[in-house]
């Protein structure tokens, strides 16, 4: 920029503070990770850090003891048919705000999303009396209904978003040239929008996997979530197996998240040479 | 070639253009249709739900007005709601003079160096909550990170007692919402044409001068909309206050949920909800019109 070559020193300076600022602030946002990290390899049973010593016993622990996985099973057992179901209603809520010319299309996008805006405390005591009158509290099922209630809104967005980069007359195209509205969708449609769906779905679930409120209300002794799990040994004792729960958890998640990076460079790219 | 095929067609009668309007129009019905799964959804497991606590504020344990009395004039309750919102308001101006030159460096930031940035940011974002805060209570705990350090220091003589406690708090929601500062911000500053900002600058203005009246003005779209999507989020904020705030700093969802899961005083419950949902629709209406009233001025100066 030819402007910064004639900025006077005070400016060059306040530039270089705000440069340091910045790259301080986030290290401050992924802090935690690194002090976790170590902690879940410490040699000592209450939380000293840095750790004096290392020793691998604490994930040990968590593959010994059988409440782990099995809450890691649960997590899956709700996570993955969350994604699904929110992957289905929320293109379909997607499709027909973006494709269907309706009057009040901004009033049902906000009632769509609403469940990501507001307190999932509130969802939580509303659902649990429905849950329980149908039976169904302390299933798998409820907490996958009420995390998909929150999982909808981020594919909706995340397709939307797919939609409105590609243009309508493709579609009519199709139909003109005489295929039927499902072979539009399948062939035309859905192709297209697909990388924003998988996307969405990953966020749904990522989601799921990360919520507490909802699963502390819907949720049993026997189909308690990670999430749970570690809340509940959090308020009775901190030990490092916690931390390296986290650390596994961690794991999985930046698996996923460089998963949704590698998608959404690939969509980038295809789009580019279209 | 498109615009002789269109004579063609169209000259004669006018039946194709007719034609197509008609199949635009099935398409776009179709389409409407695929609304019903969803919204059918939605209705029953959100909407319903969201509307019994609300009737349950007004009938549980006996009809009337009883719930909403005790929330005003018994207890902790109202304290506890002033609490959030004032939780909720520092949180937000915390965030946004946090996030703001973060997002102002980085929508500078080219290629690979924005690319880490971005990482930096969106690992954060991914990071479970319940872990993060964890990480803040290793932090703030007596035998703590930040204690050791104050000792070691000299800064303090003994320990200090973060836990629970307001500090302890801020610091973990504003870590924890930052993400959600930053990303708008981020995507409004890359929209902002830097060539105003120069030609400002060619024009005489000092780089502060040009800043503020060209780039700031400019940017408030993305500090409204951070600014609303945390100051909402923070109004229902659970796992960090309960971890870090103890009785003491008790905020709303935390309020909600110890009176509904321990304290089974279901009513009082759906009435804290149902205030703590009208503050929530409230802010949301009110970032509606902010940004419809700036939507004109802004889309202008683009």
């Amino acid at each position: 920029m030819p402007a910064e070559i004639t900025m006077p020193l005070r400016y060059r300076i306040f530039n270089m503070l705000l440069l340091g600022v910045a790259w301080a602030i986030l290290v401050y946002l992924v802090l935690p990770q690194f002090i976790i990290l170590p902690l879940s390899f410490s040699n000592q049973s209450y939380l000293s850090f840095p750790p004096s010593g290392w020793s691998t016993e604490w994930y040990v622990r968590i593959a010994e003891n059988p409440a782990w996985s099995q809450a890691a099973w649960n997590s899956l057992a709700i996570g993955i048919p969350t994604a699904f179901l929110s992957m289905v209603f929320g293109t379909l809520a997607a499709l027909a705000v973006a494709r269907g010319g309706l009057g009040r299309a901004g009033l049902t996008a906000a009632f769509i999303v609403a469940p990501m805006m507001l307190p999932h405390v509130i969802l939580a005591i509303g659902l649990y009396p429905m849950m329980l009158w149908l039976g169904l509290l302390n299933s798998h099922a409820a907490a996958i209904v009420g995390h998909t209630v929150i999982g909808i809104p981020l594919v909706f967005i995340t397709v939307n978003a797919a939609l409105s980069r590609y243009n309508l007359a493709l579609e009519l195209a199709a139909m003109t040239l005489g295929a039927n509205p499902w072979q539009t969708f399948w062939k035309v449609t859905f192709p297209m929008i697909r990388t924003g769906v998988v996307i969405g779905g990953i966020l749904a679930f990522a989601t799921s996997f990360d919520e507490l409120m909802l699963a502390l209300f819907l949720t049993g002794a026997g189909t308690r979530t990670l999430p749970r799990l570690i809340w509940e040994q959090m308020n009775d004792y901190l030990t490092p197996t916690i931390a390296a729960a986290a650390t596994l958890i961690f794991a999985f998640t930046l698996l996923l998240l460089i998963i949704v990076s590698i998608l959404q460079a690939r969509s980038g790219r295809v789009e580019s040479h279209g | 070639m498109q615009s002789h095929g269109a004579t063609v067609t169209r000259s004669p009668q006018e039946i194709t253009p007719a034609g197509e309007e008609i199949r635009a129009w099935n398409a776009s019905r179709l389409y409407r249709w695929l609304l019903v799964a969803p919204i059918a959804f939605i209705g029953l497991f959100f909407l319903w739900p969201i509307m019994s606590v609300i009737h349950r504020s007004f009938v549980d344990p006996v009809p009337g007005l009883g719930n909403y009395e005790r929330v005003l004039f018994a207890g902790p309750y109202l304290k506890s709601l002033w609490i959030t919102l004032q939780t909720a308001a520092i949180v937000t101006v915390l965030c946004l003079v946090i996030a703001y030159p973060v997002a102002y460096v980085m929508a500078r930031a080219r290629g690979n160096l924005f690319a880490l940035m971005t990482a930096m940011v969106v690992t954060s974002l991914w990071t479970s909550v319940v872990i993060r805060s964890y990480a803040w209570m290793v932090v703030f705990q007596r035998r703590g990170v930040l204690n050791q350090a104050l000792v070691a220091t000299g800064i303090t003589e003994h320990p200090v007692n973060f836990l629970p406690g307001t500090l302890a708090v801020n610091v973990g929601m504003v870590h924890i919402m930052l993400p959600f500062m930053i990303l708008p911000l981020l995507a409004n500053m890359r929209s902002i044409d830097r060539s105003l900002v120069l030609a400002a600058g060619v024009m005489g203005a000092s780089p502060w001068a040009a800043f503020r009246r060209v780039f700031l003005p400019l940017s408030i779209p993305g500090i409204s909309a951070g600014s609303a999507l945390v100051f909402m989020m923070s109004l229902g904020f659970f796992i960090t206050p309960s971890l870090l705030g103890g009785p003491r700093h008790m905020m709303a969802a935390v309020m909600i949920e110890q009176q509904a899961n321990r304290l089974l005083d279901w009513g009082l419950a759906a009435a804290l909800s149902s205030v703590l949902l009208l503050l929530t629709v409230s802010i949301y209406l009110l970032y509606l019109r902010v940004v419809r009233h700036a939507e004109g001025g802004f889309a202008h100066a683009r």
